[in-house]
């Protein structure tokens, strides 16, 4: 009798360490959701005669247009999202456009080598016949956004141009 | 700020690609484009959390390029005859394409625009290369269309392709299409043959590059009917311009070059003479033409010949008349095929068997009539006339059709002149 109530206490307090703990587990998690969508740029004159330049979706495009990525990324847990690394391989059929990579407070890495290593573009350099050359921004494969950290609740948008093929 | 900054870039950036558009075409219509983008994170703790992934697809669309077009040679014709001009077309946009044919023409001494006919539409299959192609390569990879169909971007297995059609420009037949890794990897392959099947296939001759266009080559058909060439001339011209153009972008058309097709008129002329040859003193005095028989130059007249009858009782003949048929195809006219001259006996004459001469070309060579001898057989008499196939290589058909009157009429250039000699005694 003795050893059931025993058994059963401890049955008791082991399961209101578990619910506690995973109570607090899931309170205090982060959860990173990301996004993209891509666009593309047009000329719309208005009843007027004005044109303005509007961005629309691009589900169909053109070689030489040049395609606006946005990738949206938010934090719906409530724990800061840490290290985060947000990696996006250039699409087959473009090239990214020098200088067009963005994103807020972070840092921004590229690779000419399918993601192996990611540097900041004046370090990016390879060996033709031993002779050192600079990565031009077609060559790069994939970019990488290093954010140090989503805070819980918050979302960010970053984002890069390629140019179609 | 910062967004109006960036947007301006991309402004700027858009503005200069867009001058270079085209120049730029080089990933195949209708691929398929992901972009995928991957999050990792850690928690407070740094706790590795599981990634998550998003991606959007997009495809492209073809840019209407014009074709390279090759045209025929200029050429002599005849009126109101048919002829085929081939246009041979290589495409140069980044997909399939048809394109519309016009045909136009500047016509000079002729009676009105020649016809046209043919073709009226001609479709252009394209695409890219989508992997490097090393020299010795028989296959190709290209961006996948979509549609596993046997059919990759309007290029189909016997279809004759020009790789990078505006650079290397290499010439390769389709023997072979794989679209079976197209919805894993986006890309499909075609085998090629690098000499049309004659044996020892070498593969590619040229190294190509990701990207460059790949252009199909098909040969088209326009018909021309020329017009009649203006009286008084001998000959006159249609210039052609055939125009091709994009039904995806009526903007993007091209000429090809002019072909000048000169029409011959063909004029024959024919034109008899006559000389009493049992009774000189019958013919006039000035002769209207004078040709070499044999060694003996021979004078004859176009009119103003008489001759004696045969006694009433007939043991007198009558005189013995010669008679000479020219036919002529003046200079600058047309080549006349199939030249037949039939000329019935005078009444009142009988002709005088074995008396038929032919000098089928002008070369003042007269033959006689003689079944199997070069042009010598191209003679006869059938129902009270004579039977003459003028030219170069007229022929009775003895033997084939029997002496009725329809042999093979033979052929006289433009400036050539055939000649016929037969005699009749009158009555």
């Amino acid at each position: 009798m003795k050893t059931n109530a025993y058994r059963v206490l401890g049955q008791a307090l082991l399961g209101l360490l578990l619910l506690a703990g995973s109570s607090a587990f899931a309170l205090a998690a982060p959860d990173v959701s990301i996004a993209t969508k891509v666009e593309k740029e047009i000329q719309v004159t208005d009843a007027n005669g004005v044109t303005r330049t509007e961005r629309v979706s691009a589900d169909t495009v053109l070689p030489g247009e040049t395609l606006f990525f946005t990738l949206t990324f938010s934090n719906s847990g409530d724990e800061p999202a840490t290290s985060v690394k947000l990696d996006n391989p250039v699409p087959e059929g473009t090239a990214y456009v020098g200088g067009s990579a963005w994103g807020d407070g972070a840092e921004i890495l590229f690779s000419i080598d399918n993601g192996q290593t990611y540097k900041k573009p004046a370090r990016l350099t390879y060996q033709v016949n031993g002779d050192e050359s600079q990565a031009a921004p077609e060559q790069y494969t994939n970019i990488r956004w290093l954010i140090e950290t989503i805070p819980a609740g918050s979302s960010g948008e970053a984002g890069f141009s390629a140019l179609v093929k | 700020m910062k967004t109006s900054v960036r947007y301006l870039g991309s402004a700027l950036m858009a503005g200069l690609l867009g001058m270079t558009g085209h120049a730029l075409a080089s990933t195949a219509a209708n691929t398929t484009i992901t972009n995928t983008v991957t999050v990792n994170y850690d928690d407070a703790s740094g706790n590795a959390q599981a990634p998550e992934t998003a991606s959007v697809s997009f495809s492209v669309n073809l840019v209407a390029s014009a074709p390279q077009v090759s045209v025929p040679a200029d050429f002599s014709a005849t009126e109101s005859t048919t002829y085929d001009l081939d246009y041979t077309l290589t495409g140069t946009a980044n997909g399939p394409d048809t394109y519309d044919i016009t045909n136009a023409s500047s016509d000079t001494t002729m009676d009105g625009a020649p016809g046209f006919g043919g073709a009226t539409t001609v479709t252009l299959g394209g695409t890219t290369i989508a992997s490097a192609v090393a020299l010795n390569d028989t296959t190709i990879t290209v961006p996948y269309d979509g549609a596993d169909d046997g059919d990759v971007n309007g290029l189909v297995v016997g279809d004759f392709i020009v790789i990078d059609p505006t650079g290397t420009a290499e010439l390769v037949e389709i023997t072979g299409i794989d679209e079976s890794t197209g919805a894993a990897s986006n890309t499909v392959t075609l085998t090629i043959d690098s000499d049309s099947g004659t044996g020892g296939n070498q593969g590619v001759t040229s190294a190509h590059g990701v990207a460059l266009i790949i252009g199909e080559q098909a040969t088209v058909t326009v018909t021309i009917t020329t017009d009649t060439v203006t009286a008084g001339n001998p000959s006159g011209t249609h210039v052609v311009t055939t125009t091709f153009t994009s039904q995806d972008d009526p903007g993007v058309s091209v000429d090809g070059a002019n072909v000048t097709v000169t029409v011959n008129k063909a004029q024959l002329t024919v034109t008899k003479y006559v000389r009493n040859v049992t009774t000189a003193a019958n013919n006039p005095g000035a002769a209207d033409i004078t040709i070499p028989i044999g060694a003996t130059n021979t004078d004859f007249f176009a009119s103003g010949v008489s001759a004696e009858p045969g006694s009433a009782d007939g043991t007198t003949p009558g005189d013995t008349l010669e008679y000479l048929v020219v036919v002529e195809n003046p200079a600058g006219f047309a080549q006349a095929d199939n030249i037949i001259v039939s000329d019935p006996i005078p009444g009142f004459t009988s002709l005088v068997t074995g008396s038929i001469q032919l000098d089928p070309i002008g070369d003042d060579n007269f033959v006689n009539p003689s079944e199997g001898a070069t042009d010598g057989d191209a003679a006869e008499t059938f129902g009270g006339s004579v039977y003459v196939y003028a030219g170069a290589g007229g022929d009775d058909n003895t033997g084939t059709d029997g002496p009725d009157g329809s042999g093979t009429g033979g052929t006289l250039n433009g400036g050539q002149t055939s000649y016929v000699l037969f005699r009749v005694t009158l009555d």
